[in-house]
This record gives C-alpha cells, structure tokens and sequence, in this order.
C-alpha cells in the first residue's frame, strides 16, 4: 500500500510523459511475473483506452499553451503540447490505475486488515474498511435477488418512465431496509464476540512482516522525497 | 474495483455526504421545496468539489464520454478549461443530484418505523 501511495505522488510529479510510461510498463512486468497479468491488463485497458482516446482529442485540440501545430486537417488544428500534455495525464492515470489492481489482486482483505491492526489502527475503523470493501458485490447480490423477487409479483421493468421510477423505488426500500437490519445484527454479533474491548488481540491469520518488506517500505518513500527535490531544484 | 479511477472522487462522496446529514438534521428534507433546494446545495458542493479534481488529475476529461463530449463543446466555443469544467458539471448533475435527492427522500420515507434510526423523527 505505501508502494501504491508513493507511486502516485511520484507520478504526479514527474514532468514529462516517459517517465510514466516507463513505470507503467515495469508495473505490468511486476504483474506477469506474479501471475495475473491478463486480469490486470484487461480491466486496465476497460477502465483507460476511452479515456486515452478522450484526454488525447480534448488536450490535443484544446490545450491552454499551444503553439506548434502538428497535424491540420482542413479547419481542425491538432496541437503538439496538446498532444503530450494529454499523454502525460494519460500515464499518469494507467500507473495509478495498474498499481491500484495489483494491490487489489495480490492482497487478501483479511491480510490486509490484519496488518493495518498490527501496526496500530483501531480495530473498528480496520472493520469499517474491510466491510465497505464487501459491500458493493453483496449489495449488487441482494439488489439481484429482490428485482427478480419483484418481477416474480409482476414489476414491469420496460413501461414507461414513471413506472420505471417507481420500479426504482420499489427495488431501493427492500435493499435499504434488509441492509439496516443486517447492520444492525451484525453490530450486535459483534458485540457478542468482544469486539469493543481493549486490549491486545491474537489473530487466526500471522501476517510476517520481514526485512524485505520494511525495505520496499523506507526505500519508497526516500524515493519520493527524492524526486520532490529534485522536482523543486531543477 | 470496477473503475479505481473512482478513488480520486472519494472527498467529493465524503463532502456531499458530511452537508446531505448536516442539511437533514436541520429538517431541510421535509417538505418539497426545501428537498429542491437541498438538492441544489448538495450539486454545487458536488460540482465545486470535483472540478478541481477533474481538471489537475484528469485533465478535465470525466469517464463518461457525454460529459467529455460536452466539457469539448465549451472549450471549443471559447471557454478556459476551468469554465467549461464547472459549466459542464452544473448542467450534468443538476438532474442526476436533484433525481437522486428525491429517491432517497422517498425510500427512506417508506422505510417501516421499527427500523428507522434514531434521528428519523428530526430528518423526515
């Protein structure tokens, strides 16, 4: 997480668009050598290929400093620093985006939690992170499920428009009410267990944290001090 | 992790939902006019919020291609990048903040008395 974080600022501080584009590719390295390369490109190339083409048309026509044009085709000027301020957003994004999923798709949440608890975050803002994370596929599950339900006591998803808003309303409460009773069954199913004491815990899952890793952690973060003065002296 | 591009919007969720509980408690949620004028508030915090965003870490381009195709539109017609973002995010979210404050008002209005927490009675 801290190479995540660090990565990002560098990134923003890096001037021109090689830099980037350099770190995207040793990211996606990383990724084949871990062995989910294909999940990784793919979701990358869903989330930015449009936005590439977007960013690239839109700078590329309208950036604020233009002056030398590269290609003109009839009344439309393409611009030069358009074109590479464009480029640079664009890697500045796909390094955010590859690093992003390769932190999701390496790192198990339980791991995870278990190391923000180690070192020092109080255990319900550990929780409170971990569940948020699963609430989006369990609410898209639950949401499933009551618009068949609905559609099964003859909801009619393709009338007209305030018939679909009323379908809207009509999936929405279920969701909302079963998601308020299951917080509050689990708050006291939490409670049930102790999770309000305080005190040191023991954990079912041992996250070591080695030499390599404490490593990774210091050296990434002189390199980010490291580019911001070089950023400022130059 | 649909779409982590998301992740850059998460202090405009934040804001929006720090003055939606602020404006509610203070019962500008009860009666219509007052839930229009909410949802204006909550689309210009919205917007104020994310422009900034949109412009320094995606150089203005949202990942919905109308709204790029519209902040182009303005930039074409002679607006500075600042401009045509802000126009540009007035105009999409207005209908998109005032749709949703209505269907939250009406959902939680229909949720059952047992469930509803404590704050209910000042809110609705």
């Amino acid at each position: 997480m801290a190479v995540v974080v660090g990565l990002t600022v560098i990134v923003f501080l890096l001037p021109n668009f090689l830099g980037p584009a350099l770190i995207a590719v040793v990211l996606l390295g990383v990724a084949a050598v871990a062995g989910f390369l294909d999940r990784v490109a793919k979701l990358a190339a869903v989330v930015t290929v449009p936005f590439l083409i977007a960013v690239v048309i839109v700078q590329g026509l309208f950036y604020a400093g233009n002056e030398t044009p590269l290609i003109a085709i009839g009344p439309v000027t393409f611009w030069e620093e358009g074109l590479s301020y464009g480029l640079l957003v664009f890697f500045r994004v796909l390094v955010v985006v590859c690093a992003v999923l390769l932190m999701v798709y390496s790192t198990h949440p339980k791991k995870m939690m278990v190391a923000f608890i180690d070192k020092g975050l109080s255990p319900k803002l550990a929780y409170v992170f971990m569940a948020s994370l699963q609430f989006v596929p369990e609410m898209q599950r639950r949401a499933q499920a009551i618009i068949e339900a609905q559609q099964a006591r003859g909801l009619d998803l393709k009338a007209n428009l305030w018939r679909r808003f009323q379908a809207l309303l009509a999936m929405m409460i279920p969701l909302l009410t079963g998601a308020l009773i299951s917080a509050e069954t689990r708050s006291l199913a939490l409670e049930a267990r102790g999770f309000s004491r305080v005190g040191v815990r023991s954990h079912l899952i041992e996250v070591p944290d080695g030499a390599a890793d404490r490593v990774i952690r210091w050296s990434m973060a002189a390199i980010v001090i490291l580019v911001a003065i070089w950023r400022i002296v130059l | 992790m649909a779409n982590p591009t998301l992740i850059a919007f998460a202090p405009v969720n934040v804001a929006i939902g720090l003055i939606a509980g602020f404006l509610a408690l203070r019962g500008w949620f009860r009666t219509y006019p007052k839930i229009v004028a909410s949802g204006l508030i909550i689309m210009l915090t919205g917007v104020i919020m994310s422009s900034p965003i949109l412009i320094l870490a995606f150089g203005g381009v949202s990942s919905s291609p109308g709204r790029s195709a519209l902040t182009a539109f303005f930039l074409a017609t002679g607006g500075n990048i600042w401009q045509s973002v802000f126009t540009t995010g007035v105009i999409v979210e207005i209908i998109d903040k005032l749709i949703s404050v209505f269907v939250a008002v009406f959902v939680a209005r229909a949720i059952p008395e047992r469930y509803r927490p404590r704050t209910a009675r000042q809110t609705l």
